[in-house]
């Protein structure tokens, strides 16, 4: 028992030793595992400490050794300057001027890498200088000049120049300045607006200008100043400048780059993104606005968008090219928010005409669009990834934007449509790209009013519009393509067919009615200005051509496509709703005429105000604002001044701005307009129309209800 | 030996045709300015790289009459070799404008066989990488724009069928159906692009080196869409690169 007992205390003693003895060399095994690591580490930190230390002795012998160099190349430019200059080669001085300005700024950042950047690198704080030496200059390049020019702050008459604003890259100067008060006088005189601030572009030769900058822009201001956009220029022999109202704000990229701020690296939250849709809104708008007139802006890019209140204003107006230009096309325009479509076309040396200038403008909308959705550039162009925060339905939107010209928004208003179903969501992210009008097969929203334009009985003045915006289209429809409907080609069989019997269906069904309504308006008895709407829409005229107004009696003269739109009222206003239509009937009051028709009125069209006119004195209404002399009756009676009239249409107008009629957002301010003004006020009546060619457009903004509704009878 | 696709272009070329003078610049611009940035970093500023890129499509010009395809150089070595060439020449213009000496010409052919210009791999990548974005680029301007965008959100962005069927509003059948279409054509082009700048056999069949198999079987598919997609966002990250360097002083 004892041996026994014995063998096992002993065969337990020799487990228990060997158990020991593994566990001994796990740990020691493990123990030098660690410090074979720790000194593996330790030897690779003191490599990484040397290999650091020599980076930074070697980034600062080689940037002393280039500072030197940078600095000898100065020293050696110095003396061909001066003596350039002594020989009156300025041209060459410049030159040299500018080799210097090179070097001197490639030694500020040596200096800066030697002083600033190395030792923060040594000391591992590279992130807190980061990007330090780009952001400075940059600010510094951007600050403006001298705050006058060198005549002076008179120098452009009637102006006093206050300051100066950074200048693009048109080698224009930038002068901020205010009107002196005979200025004032002579604008509001003429019923046109003018603002406290102006900015005056200037050009000059000895300013550093050149002829093609100074020509070019010359030819960009006569489109300019179609739009409104100009308030007035003028060309000497030493300076070429023209006055544009001065927007106050910053520019898209600052804005874009606060609301990324604000949100965060994984993209736009949604309030933030709400602002970008309502930027790219007001942008597209502008664009469409443009491209009616037949212009092509051809420099679309945040640098060039203005937010000001809420608002974005499309500045820099030297590219601006009309869409019929027979001009060859330049590669002018800024990498990225261009097309590289457009590059290639200009290399092949086709004119501006044969191309589609507007779905270049489209082009740099998406790009804006994509830059506010990713707070940076397109470098991908059309294959550029989309990586942050964006619902679907807007990405969608960039990417059609962007797209080759064949799948490209045929028109800004065509992409706006698409937008405002994003903006106009609850949540933008629920949108599907498959619920988008381009998408669910509209047709381009453009195509209306371009129809309407190239009718023969519409003015010559709306020729480029239709021309330059919509003859691709049209000529493509021409040659027999059928219209591009996205998203239809899987159910093109059998969906086609049932619409096709739908319609025929439809056609047999109206033929009869459109019969009835042929003869009966055609009737001897109907005549010119016979009204032609329908309960639906009254206010629809007819406007008989140039020599039937002149023989027949009317009481009125009427014009085709003349079209009065829903008169609108402060009491009938919800709150941030669109204007509604009034149906109370009215009494008399004061009406102040808001008449955008003026500079391109023709015979037919000012026979027709003035019967407006007398229509609307003959309902007992005091008008303001029609420029003749009964208006001095009006005064009489009102107890308005001369310069209380002219002051309130040259505010009516800067509130209404750019916009026509049908424009709601222009009808909203008006109407805030109104609510502002002297009580004794109590209906504006806005007539205008998007451009020359387009239908004249009428508008009734009142107080009441009662009188919008007596106004726009009357007008009947 | 040349293909006759890329005899072709060549000869578009020297007939100095400016659209395959875009082509190239286009394709390849964003390659030699990252590469120009990297030689000169610390010597040559942004402005002076996207001038020097341009100048290396100049000299592709002159160049390209001389090109004697026996010789074998491939495609991107021919093209790292002007853009050094380029970069040489403007450090040539500096050194000269302080010596107020003239500037030496140098040989294309001697740039090439001198070593100097030998390609490493990540260049190569990255000339591989613009030729499918090339091709890429080419597909989406032939396609339909649904097509393209089906193809886009199912291989580029990653999506399910079923994420993108209930997207553009149309069935999971259809998503595949458009899906094959664009993949053929992208198989297509690629194979075209490839053989277009490409000076050797070798570099012809890089695609398949790739995982980009350009006659494969149906099994093949998934892995071609995931080259694909993997060569896009490295060629987005290229592209990032080049912007970053665009940006800065």
């Amino acid at each position: 028992m004892s041996g026994a007992g014995g063998l096992l205390v002993f065969l337990v003693s020799v487990a228990a030793g060997l158990l020991a003895l593994v566990l001994l060399g796990f740990l020691l095994w493990k123990l030098l595992k660690g410090l074979i690591w720790l000194i593996a580490a330790v030897a690779r930190g003191i490599g990484w400490f040397v290999r650091h230390i020599f980076a930074f002795v070697a980034g600062i012998i080689g940037d002393s050794l280039r500072l030197c160099g940078h600095v000898l190349t100065a020293m050696a430019f110095v003396p061909a300057i001066a003596l350039n200059i002594l020989l009156n080669r300025w041209s060459a001085a410049n030159h040299y001027g500018s080799a210097l300005e090179a070097e001197l700024m490639g030694g500020v950042n040596c200096i800066y890498r030697l002083a600033i950047g190395h030792v923060a690198k040594l000391l591992l704080l590279t992130p807190v200088v980061e990007g330090l030496e780009r952001r400075l200059p940059d600010v510094v390049a951007r600050a403006p000049g001298p705050d006058r020019p060198s005549g002076g702050a008179n120098t452009f008459e009637g102006w006093k120049v206050t300051g100066s604003l950074a200048g693009g890259g048109s080698g224009g100067k930038l002068w901020l300045a205010e009107p002196l008060p005979e200025k004032r006088r002579e604008l509001l005189g003429a019923g046109r607006p003018c603002p406290d601030k102006v900015v005056i572009k200037s050009f000059s030769l000895e300013e550093g200008s050149t002829l093609p900058q100074i020509v070019r822009e010359n030819r960009a201001l006569s489109a300019a100043r179609d739009l409104g956009l100009v308030l007035e220029h003028e060309l000497t022999a030493a300076r070429f400048h023209y006055v544009m109202p001065f927007v106050p704000g910053d520019d898209l990229g600052t804005v874009t780059a606060r609301l990324h701020a604000k949100s965060g690296p994984a993209g736009l939250d949604d309030e933030p993104l709400r602002a970008a849709l309502g930027y790219t809104s007001d942008l597209l708008a502008t664009l469409d606005r443009f491209h009616r007139a037949g212009l092509w802006h051809k420099d679309v890019k945040p640098s060039n968008i203005l937010v000001s209140d809420g608002r974005v204003q499309l500045v820099d107006l030297g590219l601006i090219t009309p869409l019929a230009s027979a001009m060859t096309l330049t590669t002018h325009g800024t990498e990225y928010f261009r097309d590289p479509e457009m590059v290639k076309l200009a290399l092949k040396g086709v004119k501006v005409h044969e191309v589609d200038g507007v779905k270049f403008d489209v082009y740099g909308a998406g790009a804006v669009l994509y830059s506010m959705v990713e707070n940076s550039f397109p470098v991908h162009g059309s294959l550029s990834q989309i990586s942050r925060r964006c619902p679907e339905a807007l990405r969608w939107i960039v990417r059609r934007a962007m797209a080759d010209m064949a799948n490209r928004y045929g028109s800004a208003r065509e992409m706006l449509a698409d937008l405002r179903v994003v903006q106009s969501a609850d949540d933008p992210f629920r949108v599907r790209p498959a619920e988008l009008p381009s998408l669910a097969g509209a047709p381009d929203p453009a195509a209306a009013p371009a129809a309407a334009a190239a009718a023969p009985a519409v003015a010559g003045a709306a020729a480029p519009v239709a021309a330059g915006t919509h003859a691709n289209e049209s000529s493509r429809l021409a040659a027999g393509a059928p219209r591009r409907r996205w998203g239809r080609g899987v159910s093109f069989g059998v969906g086609r067919l049932a619409k096709g019997v739908m319609l025929a269906f439809a056609v047999m069904l109206l033929l009869p009615v459109a019969f009835a309504w042929f003869f009966v308006f055609s009737a001897p008895g109907a005549g010119p200005g016979a009204r032609v709407g329908s309960a639906a829409r009254p206010f629809v005229y007819e406007m008989p051509d140039a020599a039937a107004v002149e023989s027949a009696p009317p009481p009125r003269p009427v014009r085709e496509g003349v079209e009065s739109l829903q008169p609108v009222s402060l009491d009938h206003r919800p709150p941030g709703s669109s204007p509604v239509l009034h149906t109370a009937p009215p009494p008399a009051g004061l009406v102040l005429l808001l008449d955008d028709l003026s500079a391109a009125a023709d015979e037919t069209l000012l026979a027709w105000r003035a019967g407006l006119q007398d229509d609307l004195r003959a309902a007992h209404f005091a008008l303001l604002g029609c420029g003749d002399p009964q208006d001095d009756a009006t005064l009489a009676v009102t107890g308005f001044t001369a310069d209380m009239e002219i002051a309130l249409l040259a505010g009516a107008r800067a509130t209404v701005g750019l916009s026509d009629p049908s424009d709601d957002e222009a009808v909203g301010r008006l109407l805030e307009w109104l609510e502002a003004q002297d009580e004794r006020l109590d209906a504006v009546v806005w007539l205008g129309r998007s451009d020359p060619g387009q239908p004249v457009r009428t508008r009734v903004v009142a107080r009441k209800a009662e009188l919008a509704s007596s106004v726009a009878r009357a007008m009947e | 030996m040349l293909s006759d696709l890329t005899t072709g272009f060549i000869g578009r070329l020297r007939a100095r045709d400016p659209q395959a003078w875009f082509e190239l610049w286009e394709t390849f611009g964003p390659i030699l300015r990252s590469q120009l940035a990297k030689w000169g970093k610390g010597r040559i500023g942004v402005e002076t790289v996207q001038d020097l890129s341009q100048e290396t499509l100049a000299a592709l010009a002159d160049a390209i009459d001389r090109h004697d395809p026996d010789k074998g150089a491939r495609f991107s070595t021919w093209l790292l070799a002007i853009a050094k060439h380029s970069l040489y020449g403007e450090f040539d213009r500096r050194m000269a404008q302080k010596r107020g000496a003239g500037r030496a010409n140098v040989e294309l052919n001697d740039e090439l066989h001198g070593g100097e210009a030998a390609p490493d791999a990540p260049y190569e990548q990255a000339v591989f990488h613009a030729k499918v974005e090339a091709a890429l680029r080419l597909v989406e301007r032939e396609s339909d724009f649904v097509d393209f965008s089906v193809y886009r959100l199912r291989v580029l962005d990653g999506r399910s069928g079923r994420e993108v069927a209930e997207s553009l509003g149309i069935s999971e059948p259809t998503v595949s159906r458009r899906l094959a279409r664009v993949r053929d054509a992208v198989r297509v082009r690629l194979l075209e692009v490839m053989i277009k700048y490409s000076f050797s056999d070798d570099e012809a069949r890089e695609a398949e080196r790739n995982g980009l198999q350009t006659n494969p079987n149906k099994a093949d598919d998934a892995l071609f869409d995931e080259a694909v997609a993997e060569i896009y966002h490295r060629q987005q990250v290229l592209r990032a690169t080049d912007r970053a360097a665009a940006e800065s002083p």
